[in-house]
């Protein structure tokens, strides 16, 4: 259990634990994983702002993915202990796939003061 | 001769239109999210969690342009939050910019932000970034 909720930019910190957790189609451990590395790479080494790196790794993440998503998409729900994290258009092979498209995630967390992700999965 | 004129009529009937492509009110807009975003942290003692998601957009869309942070991202990138000190960095930002602030810049920021705009490849991400590093003003 650790205080960061899958990373933080300013500490330079990611939460492995949650990252594994990750196991849906949007919210993954692959797509969290680059999206956390790429952001730290844009601030630590571009000194870009944390928000300018969040709105980048976020298409790189849709770009690893293959769910075109928001930066800012991700409403946390403190009633229901989770966060909706919604996408836009799938692809695949350079081709838009409407039939996969506008996918909403839910990841649970615990929110014992400390806040870790349990689950992610596709609704 | 009367083709030239036809040739020059249709070019200055496109450039007119391209120049009334974008009409968004940049003022307007900046007035309008400034002011209410100025009574909700009143109305909260100092600090406001930011809820609509229309003013996240806003404020990211001008720290775009300043390649600054007008947020303070209190649990990291779920809850934003803004206070008086943001909002008077951003203002005076935006009225010392303001005549290099353009309505096509403020509408492509918005676009960029948008799940609209779509990527189907990191080579598309690329083409995605360097548009995103076009809109600063700062630079």
């Amino acid at each position: 259990m650790s205080k960061v909720f899958v990373g933080n930019v300013n500490t330079a910190t990611i939460d492995i634990g949650d990252i594994k957790a990750l196991n849906g189609k949007i919210a993954t451990s692959a797509g969290a994983l680059i999206h956390e590395t790429w952001e730290q790479y844009m601030v630590q080494v571009k000194d870009i702002d944390a928000t300018t790196a969040h709105v980048k790794a976020t298409k790189i993440e849709s770009s690893v993915i293959g769910y075109n998503m928001e930066p800012f998409k991700r409403e946390i729900d403190y009633t229901n202990n989770c966060i909706r994290v919604e996408s836009g258009t799938k692809y695949s092979n350079r081709k838009i796939d409407l039939s996969k498209s506008n996918c909403i995630d839910v990841v649970n967390f615990k929110n014992n003061n400390v806040i870790n992700v349990i689950e992610g999965k596709r609704r | 001769m009367k083709q030239v004129v036809f040739l020059l009529g249709l070019i200055l009937i496109l450039f007119v239109q391209d120049l009334k492509s974008c009409d968004l009110d940049v003022d307007s807009l900046f007035n309008e999210k400034i002011s209410f975003l100025e009574r909700k942290i009143k109305e909260e003692n100092g600090t406001y969690f930011i809820l609509r998601e229309d003013d996240i957009s806003f404020l990211v869309v001008f720290g775009l342009l300043a390649n600054k942070n007008f947020m303070d991202w209190y649990e990291y990138k779920y809850n934003p939050r803004v206070s008086l000190k943001e909002i008077n960095l951003l203002k005076d930002w935006y009225y010392k910019k303001k005549g290099l602030i353009t309505c096509e810049k403020v509408e492509k920021a918005y676009l960029l932000l948008s799940s609209d705009y779509v990527i189907t490849s990191f080579e598309d991400y690329e083409i995605y970034e360097a548009q995103l590093d076009s809109l600063s003003i700062e630079r």
